[in-house]
């Protein structure tokens, strides 16, 4: 654990000394761009343009796994550092200048849309990741659903069992009333999220109630409903945590291509009608 | 750990794998246990399949399940051999992956749908624009106004982006409103060889450091720096617009200036170069030593009261408040120099001569045997250059001119036979100059002064034939005429002189003769002899025959009877006076010597007439300008005021006209000027600092020599320097000499490095006033060394400058302009755009237009 902790602070201090090195570069050619009477906006504007179909490549890396193209965690971390250096990129582009026309606004709000996001999407990789990991059972998400209609069928037959066989409706009246729903779908999102658990407890406190209704053999049925209870929330937190982690990429991927074309008009018009060499 | 897990997801081989990669899923419910080990396929088909194809065993058929689906089922195939586990077909769904494959598609082509709307919309304009234009620039209502081809759409964009000529082309639409003279594009619009030039200077004389800084230096490397000598700056290098209405798109940062200005410093207070060009970089246009005057002059007694007080009884700043100016002639010399121009302290002729009889050696003349008529034989005159520069303008007299050359015309013993005849017949062209005078005023004899005219109105001068004949008065020549030439009519009537074949005695003897013109000879030859039949009716001066009087010969001899009343010039006859001729001389008497535009007379003068040669007869003495009789006015009419005659001039026509104009000594005519800015004189230096534009630089050069001695009167060189046109302009070829008329004055086309505004700073002079910036040079005081004056002889205006005063120290600016406090930046006292730009017109026609809209 401590050896990995180490390799993920080194791996992190040199991927952050090479962005720092390449930044500190892109200020430099920037001044003495300017220094040479060029308008350094042309500069930037490659730079910006080589970074957006740069971080796009990682997207078609995974789309293609079994061309030997270095690892896609790799290519993650390229990613991420390649996004960074392309946020400082633009900020030398812009000037720190809110854009005027139209086209420009449009440009601008999608490329600080697609950094917002993808910043967004790092922080939740990175948190989201770390509470998934300590949280019980891991299902893979695909098969959440699947894995949640298992639990209520078993629930229901637990629940109708104990009718059947004890005469004895309490738990069958308590299924009814409160668990069905609760098995039926994905229950309490952004409660997961936020690490609330007070609906889990109230459920287990409800169901600890009843045992002083019930005999010996339904005390049995009501234990194993009430693990079922818990597998249920641990699934509907996977489902939450996991189902954000899919979700940010539904903005930036969109915001990412939907940028090309609209950068690519850009470039056509600042060569047409800026009225300067590059 | 997994096992005990309720869900149990984790026990392998009991599950299928999900392929959540894939775009399509089986879309069996999740409550259904029976999802399908295929799953869909990549179009989104259910792939779902009996639970196994059953295989044929004699007559039996067997169950193929394998053991990963439960094995073979206890029920078996049915006995046709299908398998009894028929599949339920499910409707697959979408995977997460796919989802967002189809939402990035949907972006995707909503925003090339967008683009397109947006680059064939009506709206193109609007949305494509970069911001709202400056204020000044806001009257552009469309595009194309500044991109020409916006309108020819996207694809021409296309091809404009991928040419890289294209990309300044757009700059003559800028052009189009802004003059920048001729290399608009070019370091500072100036041309590379005059950026060369300046670098150069500005290089040589920078004691700073210069070794340009490090980044510099990488730049040049990484990037091509600009060339002075091919670099084309375009208009929005510097000038960036959409950015707003109130955005200055002229400010630019020093980096900008630095990018090209390779020896840097940071700011005026630290590395600035000294203001070494401010006062040395061209001597002052008018002549005037502030050092002496300040130090001697103002101090002498005599002018003490006549000295200015202060600085601006000279000087006083023109509208705008930027510039300095001198004030005028009356304002500031002429309280103690008006009297120079008119020549008052000159020991010499107060006047110049412009027309002059030349002295001839008559003697050599009569002994080479040929007859030039009458001629004063006392005059020593040389010939003008101004009756020169007239003379020349005759292609046969210029010839003239050329053959005597050097030749002493008052001692002709050593000249040659063509140049006896030469002098001969420049005599003669003297004396049919004198009669076109005469007898046609100013427009006979504008043909004398054609190019002159027309080469100062290229100049931009408003002279005109009166300003180069000063206004010549028609009695003054008369009279002149008279004096020098009693019967120059006679005389002209005579055959030009020839010389004869053999002279008596002398180097002719040996020469060939000069002969007549043929009869056949070339009529446009003022001086051709006329010939002897038929005579040349075209020729005024030629002999009339008797048979048939010429009536147009004006000067030609009147007949007896009956006398030509037409001929206002010529003698009248004794008998019948014509009364309308008013110029006429009086009848038989002789020349009268008391004519005060006439010199002094060798007999006792007849002061009776302070004009003309008037006899001494009743009638002469009634009427100053006309010698005709004229009846006197009854002697109770006018009041009794003493007789002309008592009138004697008590001065010599010199002093008699001491305020300027035309006088007459001995054999010339002189001209003394009115006053400061004399036209007459203007002009004829205006001719004489000209770049020969005929045949006459010799003659030129001793036309601007008579103005440029401190005996020249008008003196106006004393004080208005002399330039070389190269040196003047900097980049144009040799032309005139430039005769500095004024001191520096604000021009507003004419735009330099550096600006500055003198009423801003006044309320910040120190105690000494002017003198914070502009140092007195102590160290000249007095000194015949100091090079001041000396300077002037030279053409060009910046070599070797030495100035009256010490230029302001760069501290004293600092001293202020700071970043904190008047601001230091290279624009706010220099200017990009260097050169001479005039303000553009408006091309309005003159008709009468429709009313405008709106």
């Amino acid at each position: 654990m401590g050896a990995s902790v180490t390799t993920f602070l080194w791996r992190r201090i040199v991927h952050s000394g090479i962005t720092a090195t390449l930044l500190v570069a892109l200020l430099v050619v920037h001044h003495l761009n300017s220094v040479s009477l060029h308008d350094t906006q042309f500069l930037t504007g490659w730079v910006l343009v080589g970074g957006i179909v740069g971080l796009a490549c990682y997207n078609l890396r995974k789309k293609v796994p079994v061309l030997p193209l270095a690892s896609a965690a790799g290519w993650l971390q390229v990613h991420i550092y390649a996004g960074w250096l392309t946020v400082a990129a633009f900020f030398l582009h812009t000037g720190l200048r809110l854009p005027r026309g139209p086209l420009e606004v449009a440009l601008w709000t999608l490329f600080v849309l697609i950094s917002l996001s993808g910043a967004v999407g790092l922080t939740l990789s990175r948190v989201l990741a770390r509470r998934l990991g300590e949280h019980g059972e891991r299902p893979i998400f695909e098969r959440i659903p699947t894995l949640r209609a298992d639990l209520a069928r078993r629930v229901e037959d637990l629940a109708l069992a104990s009718a059947r066989d004890t005469l004895s409706i309490t738990i069958a009246d308590y299924y009814r009333s409160e668990l069905h729903d609760f098995f039926r779908r994905p229950r309490h999102r952004l409660a997961h999220l936020t690490g609330f658990r007070r609906h889990l407890r109230h459920l287990l406190d409800q169901i600890d109630s009843l045992n002083r209704y019930i005999d010996d053999r339904n005390r049995d049925t009501l234990a194993q409903i009430a693990a079922c209870v818990v597998a249920k929330d641990n699934l509907d937190y996977h489902y939450a945590l996991q189902g954000t982690l899919k979700l940010w990429l539904f903005v930036h991927l969109p915001l990412a291509y939907s940028v090309l074309p609209v950068a690519a008009l850009h470039a056509v018009l600042a060569y047409a009608f800026a009225g300067i060499s590059p | 750990m997994t096992e005990s897990q309720p869900t149990g997801h984790f026990k392998g081989r009991s599950r299928t794998y999900d392929r959540p990669n894939q775009d399509w899923l089986c879309g069996r419910s999740a409550s259904d246990p029976g999802v399908c080990r295929a799953g869909p396929d990549a179009r989104g088909r259910c792939g779902a399949a009996p639970g196994c194809a059953p295989r044929r065993d004699g007559d039996r058929w067997q169950c193929t399940r394998p053991t990963a689906a439960g094995g073979p089922c206890a029920d078996g195939p049915q006995p046709d051999g299908a398998c009894r586990h028929q599949p339920t077909h499910c409707a697959p769904r979408r995977s997460l992956r796919s989802w967002r494959g189809w939402l990035t598609g949907i972006a995707l082509t909503i925003t090339l749908g967008l683009l397109v709307v947006v680059l064939t919309g009506s709206a193109r304009e609007r949305l494509l624009t970069t911001g709202p234009l400056t204020l000044d620039h806001g009257v552009i209502k469309n595009c194309t106004g500044c991109h020409s081809l916006f309108g020819q759409g996207p694809a021409a964009w296309l091809n404009a982006a991928l040419d890289a000529d294209h990309r300044h082309r757009d700059d003559r639409l800028c052009l189009g409103c802004h003059e920048l003279g001729t290399t608009p594009r070019h370091i500072h619009s100036r041309p590379p060889e005059a950026i060369a030039a300046v670098t150069e200077e500005v290089l040589d004389g920078h004691h700073g450091n210069p070794n340009p800084p490090l980044d510099v230096q990488l730049a040049s490397l990484i990037f091509s720096p600009p060339d002075p000598a091919s670099t084309e700056i375009g208009c929005g290098t510097c000038h960036r617009e959409h950015r707003g209405a109130h955005v200055d798109i002229r400010a630019m940062s020093n980096a900008a200036c630095q990018a090209c200005h390779q020896v840097q410093f940071a700011s005026i207070s630290d590395g600035h170069p000294p203001f070494r060009h401010f006062l040395t970089a061209r001597r002052e246009r008018i002549i005037f030593d502030h050092v002496s005057h300040l130090k001697r002059h103002f101090l002498d007694r005599d002018f003490r009261d006549k000295a200015p007080a202060t600085c601006v009884s000279c000087h006083g700043s023109d509208p705008t408040g930027n510039f300095m100016t001198t004030l005028s002639f009356e304002a500031t010399c002429a309280a103690c120099h008006r009297g120079d121009i008119g020549g008052a302290a000159l020991a010499g002729n107060k006047g110049i001569k412009f027309l002059a009889i030349p002295g001839l050696d008559l003697i050599e003349l009569k002994q080479r045997g040929i007859d030039i008529g009458e001629w004063p034989g006392q005059s020593d005159e040389p010939l003008t250059p101004f009756m020169v520069q007239m003379l020349r303008h005759d292609r046969h007299l210029a010839s003239l001119l050329d053959q005597i050359g050097t030749v002493d015309m008052r001692d002709l013993r050593r000249a040659t036979p063509d140049q006896i005849q030469a002098v001969a017949r420049l005599a003669v062209a003297i004396k049919r100059m004198l009669a076109d005078l005469l007898t046609g005023g100013m427009p006979m004899v504008e043909t004398y002064l054609t190019p002159e005219v027309e080469h100062l109105s290229t100049k931009g001068s408003a002279a005109d034939f009166g300003t180069l004949f000063g206004h010549l008065p028609a009695e003054v020549v008369r009279s002149a005429a008279e004096r020098w030439f009693p019967h120059l009519a006679d005389d002209l009537a005579k055959p030009l002189p020839i010389l004869p074949a053999t002279t008596p005695g002398g180097a002719a003897a040996t020469m060939p003769a000069a002969t007549g013109a043929p009869a056949s000879s070339d009529q446009s030859d003022i001086l051709a002899d006329a010939p002897a039949v038929p005579p040349d009716q075209s020729d005024i001066l030629a002999d009339a025959p008797a048979a048939a009087p010429d009536q147009s010969d004006i000067l030609a001899d009147a007949p007896a009877a009956p006398p030509d009343q037409s001929d206002i010039l010529a003698d009248a006859p004794a008998a019948a006076p014509d009364q309308s001729d008013i110029l006429g001389d009086a009848p038989a008497a002789p020349p009268n010597q008391s004519d005060i535009l006439g010199g002094a007379p060798a007999t006792p003068p007849d002061q009776s007439d302070i004009l003309g040669g008037a006899p001494a007869t009743p009638a002469n003495q009634s009427d100053i300008l006309d010698s005709a009789s004229v009846t006197p006015p009854p002697p109770d009419a006018a009041p009794k005021l003493p007789a002309t005659a008592a009138m004697p001039p008590a001065v010599d026509p010199e002093r008699w006209m001491a305020n300027g104009g035309w006088y007459r000594l001995d054999f010339a005519l002189l001209y003394r000027p009115t006053g400061h800015a004399d036209s007459f004189l203007r002009s004829w230096l205006e001719i004489a600092a000209s770049q020969p534009y005929g045949q006459s630089a010799a003659n030129r050069e001793a036309l601007f020599a008579s103005f440029n001695t401190p005996r020249s009167p008008g003196a106006c060189l004393k004080c208005h320097s002399v330039d070389g046109a190269r040196a003047n302009n900097g980049d144009g070829a040799a032309e005139d000499r430039i005769i500095n008329w004024y001191a520096r004055r604000f021009e507003p086309e004419d735009r330099g490095f550096t600006r500055f505004s003198h009423i801003p700073h006044f309320s910040l002079v120190s105690q000494y006033g002017c003198q914070t910036c502009h140092l007195l040079t102590e160290g000249a005081v007095g000194r015949s060394d100091s090079g001041f004056r000396e300077q002037f002889r030279r053409l060009d205006p910046r070599a070797n400058v030495v100035t009256n005063f010490d230029g302001p120290a760069t501290r004293t600016c600092a001293s202020c302009h700071t970043a904190e406090a008047a601001g230091d930046s290279c624009t706010q006292c220099h200017r990009y755009h260097v050169g001479r730009f005039p303000a553009r017109s408006v091309p309005t026609r003159m008709e009468v237009m429709p009313t405008p809209p709106g």
